[in-house]
Parts: C-alpha cells; structure tokens; sequence
C-alpha cells in the first residue's frame, strides 16, 4: 500500500485475509483507517487473566471443536505435510478439484447442493487458477507456517482500529454463531451486522450484501 | 469350492500408462532447502520416480510373489486374497499374519519361508507353522467392499470363516497395525478357537474403565502423550477417518501422489532415522506401492479408517482377551509407547520382549528378530 502511496487505507477479508487485515491493523493502527471482517480468522486469547467465558461462547465454543473434528482433517494435514499431499494435488486435476470443491460445498450456504450456490464456471475457474499456476502446494505450506512459526495473541493484543464483522454463519457444515462479545476480546467493534444467509465464501455468495456493508463502514468512519 | 487358486494378475498395458503418467508428473514447488520439513522431500520423491518410471520391474515383483501359493475365498459375496504355505513339520499349526495400512501381505514374504520351513534357516522343524497370509478386503489382491461396515470386526469374523474353510479348528494369529486390531478381535470374539495371539504393535484400543478408576501415572501420561503425537503426527487418520473419498480423487490419479503418501509412513514408522532407504530398498517400497496403485485400492484402504471410526475397538465391559497374549515391541512405532501396565488391562500377556532394533514394519526391518519371537512365543503353547 505504502508503495502504491497510500499513507492510510481500509483493509479487510475472511478467512486467512481477515487474520492478514487483523495483523496488519496491530502492526500498524496509525496506518488503518478500520477495517472489515467477514470470518473471525484468529481466536482471541482466553487464558489467564481474561474475563470468563458467557454461555453463547462456551457454546460457540462446543461448536467449533465438534466442526474441527468432522471438517478439520484438511486442517491438520495441511499444518503439518502440506508437501506431502501437494504431489497429488498438482498432479491430479480431479484431485485438486475434490480437494477444493468439497470445501466450497461444506463451508458455504450451499444446503449441500454445491452448484446452487456457487456457479459452476466460476469454480472451475477457481480450480483452474490454482492448477495453471501450481500454487495448491503453496497455499497450504501457509497453514504450516501459520501453525509453527506464526504468532500467539496474548491479553495486551487488542485491535484498537475500527472494525466490523459482517457475520455470515450459514456455512452447511455449521461452524457455530460467534457472539459479540467473543470478537469484542480482540477487536474495536465498531459495527456488527448479522447476516441472514450465505457462509464462508461471502463475497462470491452474498456480493451485494457485503459490498452494502463494507461501504456502510467505512462510510461511517471518514 | 469358495477356496479357488489365484493366478496374480499383470498387464502390461497398466504398466506401461504407469510409465506415462510417471513422466508427465507434475511436480509441486518446494522452497529450497526445506527437504522433509513439510512433508515428503521433492528431491527423495523425484529420485524414487525416476527409478519407478525407468527400472523397476513389476513383472519381476509378480513372479517372485507367484512363488508363493496364492488363492481366493469368497465369504458373503468378498472375496478375500491370501497366501496358503503348509508347514514342514512334525505338527505344525496355522498361523494368520495380518498386515497394516498402508503395507500389505508382501511385508511378510520375507517371513513366510522361515516361520513355515524352519528347518532350512537353522532351526527346530518343530517350530513350523501352516502360514496364512490375507489381504484385508479393500486391500491388494482381495476385493474393495461394496457396502459399508466392513471395519475390523466384520474382517475377525471373515478370517474365522476363512480358517475354517481351510480346515483349521484352531488358530494362531499374529498381526500389526490393523492386523494387531483385528488379531486382538480374533482373540476377543472367538477364544474357544485361538491358540494364542501376537502382537508386534497394540493397537489404539481403549480397556474397559469402571467408573471412578484413576489410572496410573505413566497411563495418563502415555494418554496425554497421544494427545500430543496425534496433533503433530495424526493428520492422515484425521483425514481418512472423516472424508477418504475426498482424498482418494488424487490419489488414485497420480503415482507420485499415492508414492508420497504412503512413504511417508514407511520413512517415519520404520527404524531409519529419518533414511527411508537404510531400511527398505526401493523395490520393497515400490512393490508395495505398485500393488496399491495396480489394484487401485488407496481409497478403499483409507475407507477402514473411516469404518473404525464408526466402531472403534473399545472394549465394552467384560471385555479382556483371555487366550494367551505375546507382545514384541520394537525399538520404532507409530505413535507413543504404551505402557504395560495400560495392555494389561485388556489383554493376559503371557510373554512380552522389547527388540531394540526395527520398527512398524519388522516382518521387512527385522524378520529374524519377528520370527523368533512368534517361534518363542507360540512353543509352549502347541501342546495346550
């Protein structure tokens, strides 16, 4: 950004994007201006010292162990021999496309009917992306690195820029409602906006409702 | 007849597309110098490849595994491969090896000639067995199950239909990895038939717990221990035990792909420091791999994981294995030590020796070491 001459400037995504807009909004507040959240990527600290869980949380809580168990095994091979599968990953196209398509299905709002929520020419060149360039592999060797050589949030980290969630949590394979309070621990909320439909992938499923929201925000903050 | 002979299949036109896809791999990146640190090093995997595509000989693996007597039986529509070699002996009794994941029976070539014909390795013919090596279904030669709910007790029960098919009132059985699983159900479900069992792994058994046990130390320990392998280490059961039909799609396609990751498990299962080849020559690995991908049975090898989940050995109360039990544990396993203290809740172990050499697969790393302990352990339990 600093390169394209921006001195202060929005930042935002899901998944690995929100704990990228999350880092960059703790390494350097003076330079964001807010920024806006469509997953919670990054889990605030819960350890000593920190208020007790309410119900909705420990409930949350629940939830997300049981998803990890059922959903988590691409988790847990990719943090620990993301090489070890990326040779067949590359090799295989449909291995690639089971890889990727079975967690469009799971973690959108699909009701597990994957092509009536996400357009098929639009997966297809989503898979193709990630074959012409080889980058199956890469993506995720990120898990590795975020898992062993990634950072612990402690109780001083706090994200004091204004944030926003847009809080989709209509994924099919339902990963648990986080409540307010939960992403309050870690964040600045300035704006916190249920979501009645669409899952993880929002800017494909819900555009209109996100584009809404994201201007929303940060029209409110300028 | 159920029991037919079975004449191993080899198509030339299926080695030849091997070689195809062999040299039209594509291979993934690797940040330089990174070697095994996340996962299967690319220059290892690019070595083993080459040697795959342009010298290994599957025509003579198959005729050095036809030496062996080959059939098939058909229980309840599967039809299950094993190999069939009769003692030379005075009295000799049969034993059923059952191999792992992701090995297979030619783990045990090595061992079937010794434990059968003792007499021409040196020693007592008093010792031999009538050897009976399976494919578990969905591996190797036997058939991929059509239906659900073949997990390991479904395959005790066919083993038993097997034995008896063949004759056999009693048994001995011996096994590792799944094979350790399914021998302790041999043991567990059908006592009144079983000689004794051997074990060289335990498997991921949990003991009956009355309410209010604590267990000891060094079991909470080890529980705790597992815990913590399982995070670091456990990701392929995560996998195959939630979705193996997702992760079969590659697999199944790729060679250097299912390569990967079935070496994987031999380079840190077995007892080689991290030298996957001080242990296990490139045939031995590649003869087995080459037998995954011929008989396309990745996916329903990962299924058993799946099945297991849904009826794990966990013994319900009552349970406890009271024909005799023999452990051996090698120096290398998968996954933590489970201390005595923890079997023997489960299981009457008459004969336990620690082997400070070999590792998951020692029917390959130490086959005299193996045998002589089956010998050992199954003596003075012939005349019972």
């Amino acid at each position: 950004m600093t390169e394209l001459g921006y001195e202060r400037y929005g930042s935002g995504g899901g998944d690995f994007g929100a704990g990228v807009a999350t880092l960059m909004a703790l390494d350097r507040p003076d330079s964001i201006i807010g920024i806006h959240l469509t997953t919670l990527e990054l889990a605030p600290y819960i350890g000593p010292g920190s208020a007790a869980l309410s119900p909705a949380e420990k409930e949350y809580v629940a939830t997300s162990d049981l998803w990890l168990q059922s959903e988590g095994g691409y988790k847990a091979i990719q943090s620990t021999r993301p090489q070890t599968l990326g040779y067949s990953l590359n090799d295989s196209p449909a291995g690639l496309a089971a890889w990727i398509a079975e967690k469009w299905r799971s973690w959108s709002d699909s009701h597990g009917d994957l092509e009536a929520r996400i357009p098929r020419d639009f997966l297809l060149t989503l898979l193709t992306l990630y074959w012409v360039t080889g980058t199956i592999t890469s993506s995720m060797r990120d898990y590795f690195d975020n898992r062993w050589h990634g950072i612990a949030l402690g109780p001083q980290d706090f994200v004091r820029s204004p944030t926003a969630i847009a809080n989709f949590a209509s994924q099919y394979a339902f990963e648990g409602d986080p409540p307010r309070e939960w992403a309050e621990r870690l964040y600045n909320i300035q704006r916190w906006t249920p979501m009645e439909s669409g899952g993880h992938f929002a800017p494909t499923e819900e555009p209109v409702a996100l584009a809404q929201d994201i201007a929303a925000f940060f029209a409110s903050l300028i | 007849m159920s029991v037919q002979r079975f004449d191993l299949p080899y198509s030339e036109a299926a080695v030849e597309d091997l070689r195809q896809r062999l040299l039209r791999t594509r291979w993934p990146d690797q940040i330089p110098g990174s070697h095994w640190n996340y996962g299967v090093s690319l220059d290892y995997m690019k070595e083993i490849c080459q040697y795959w595509k342009d010298e290994f000989d599957w025509k003579r693996q198959i005729e050095n595994m036809s030496a062996f007597h080959h059939y098939r039986y058909t229980s309840s529509g599967l039809g299950i491969h094993f190999i069939h070699e009769r003692g030379k002996g005075p009295a000799p009794i049969p034993l059923i090896l059952t191999h792992g994941w992701p090995g297979s029976f030619l783990e045990m070539l090595k061992v079937i000639p010794m434990l059968a014909d003792p007499a021409s390795y040196g020693a007592d013919s008093a010792d031999a067995f009538d050897v009976i090596v399976p494919s578990l279904p969905g591996y190797g030669f036997s058939d991929r199950p059509t239906e659900p709910g073949v997990n390991t007790f479904r395959i005790a029960d066919l083993w038993i239909d097997l034995m008896k098919e063949l004759g056999y009132q009693r048994l001995a059985a011996q096994g590792g990895d799944w094979g350790a699983d399914v021998t302790t159900l041999l043991g567990l479900r059908h006592p009144e038939r079983l000689i004794g069992i051997h074990l060289n792994s335990i498997p991921p058994y949990r003991p009956y717990l009355e309410a209010g046990t604590v267990l000891s130390e060094v079991e909470q320990a080890f529980l705790d221990e597992t815990s913590r392998w399982y995070e670091n280490s456990g990701a392929y059961d995560h996998v195959q035990k939630t979705t193996p039909q997702t992760l079969a799609y590659g697999l199944n396609d790729s060679p250097a792909g299912l390569a990967a990751w079935i070496l994987e498990k031999f380079r840190d299962w077995g007892d080689c420091d991290g030298d996957i080849e001080r242990r296990f020559t490139k045939d031995e690995l590649l003869s087995n791999i080459t037998l995954y991908w011929m008989t396309q049975t990745i996916h329903s090898s990962c299924r058993l994981y799946y099945e297991d989940n849904l009826s794990p050995l966990h013994f319900q109360k009552g349970d406890y294995v009271t024909v005799p039990c023999g452990i051996v544990r090698f120096a290398k396993r998968e996954g933590p030590l489970p201390p005595k203290r923890w079997v023997a809740r489960g299981f009457n172990i008459q004969h336990w020796t620690e082997m400070s050499r070999g590792g998951h697969f020692p029917a390959l790393e130490e086959p005299q070491l193996l045998v002589h302990d089956i010998r050992s352990f199954f003596r003075p339990l012939r005349s019972a």
